[in-house]
């Protein structure tokens, strides 16, 4: 079982993203890369920033990098950041992430009417990080 | 002079109607003619991110903070209905009901899913806000 966050992970989650005829549909005019940051929670086994970038397009992710440096994760089109244990949460889906934005738990940088126009697709890419099993690093 | 206010006491929900409405006039400037020669309060309030908060039209300029005594208009969801407001196009002003999603806004309303009190009494306020916030 991959644990996250990791390079496994990643993978498993990029495979379910090009598998999933939904995120194909609702995403099937995107044009965009996006970093994930997972904030460092040290006390959580999270020492540092983790960053994610995955480059999304027509519904399929063509390339994904874990663990980028901050500089190049910058450069994407939209970054969505929140602390471990917040991410740990969506991903359980304990928290949905519109209203964790609406909340301030989730901070989003980019055009916030692309995502709205997209927000089908975004909760396509949650619904399929909760369907990797997913061992968390502060458990594992 | 700044078209678009947020305070600093405005909570993350405001943060985020605030930035959605300086897009969409980026996006299309004929909107910032919505800001001008009206004056109201409406509040927003997403019932299960347990946020509210308040948009004032002074006429010249809009201001969005925390939750407004007495508001002229008060929008009562949650939060994904917030959204597919949001993404709704429009008709006249108000949600296409010729479109899957202008139907939706239309029965959450008629289910009380999605409530907009003051709507009759200040209709140009809620066409203005409809406007301001779609991205469709």
């Amino acid at each position: 079982m991959p644990v996250f966050p990791s390079q496994d992970w990643l993978t498993e989650y990029v495979e379910r993203i090009n598998s999933s005829k939904e995120y194909e549909e609702a995403a099937s005019s995107w044009e965009g890369d996006l970093s994930y940051v997972f904030e460092r929670e040290p006390d959580k086994k999270v020492p540092d920033d983790v960053w994610v970038w995955i480059d999304l397009w027509h519904g399929k992710c063509r390339g994904a990098k874990f663990g980028v440096a901050e500089e190049e994760g910058e450069k994407a089109r939209f970054i969505i950041r929140a602390p471990y244990s917040r991410w740990k949460e969506v991903i359980r889906k304990e928290l949905d992430p519109i209203k964790g934005m609406m909340q301030g738990k989730l901070k989003l940088k980019g055009d916030l009417p692309t995502i709205v126009r997209y927000v089908k697709a975004a909760n396509e890419l949650v619904n399929i990080a909760g369907s990797v099993e997913t061992k968390f690093v502060d458990e594992a | 002079m700044e078209l678009v206010f947020t305070s600093p006491e405005a909570p993350a929900l405001g943060q985020m109607i605030a930035d959605l409405v300086r897009s969409n006039i980026a996006t299309d400037p004929s909107r910032e003619q919505l800001v001008h020669g009206v004056a109201g309060r409406i509040n927003i309030h997403a019932t299960d991110a347990e946020s509210e908060i308040g948009m004032l039209f002074t006429g010249s300029s809009l201001r969005i903070g925390p939750a407004l005594p007495a508001p002229d208009l008060e929008v009562v969801c949650d939060s994904a209905t917030l959204m597919e407001l949001a993404n709704v196009r429009l008709r006249f002003g108000r949600p296409d009901p010729m479109t899957p999603e202008g139907r939706a806004i239309i029965s959450k309303m008629m289910h009380k899913q999605l409530v907009v009190r003051g709507m009759m009494s200040h209709p140009k306020l809620l066409t203005r806000l409809q406007k301001l916030f779609t991205v469709s």
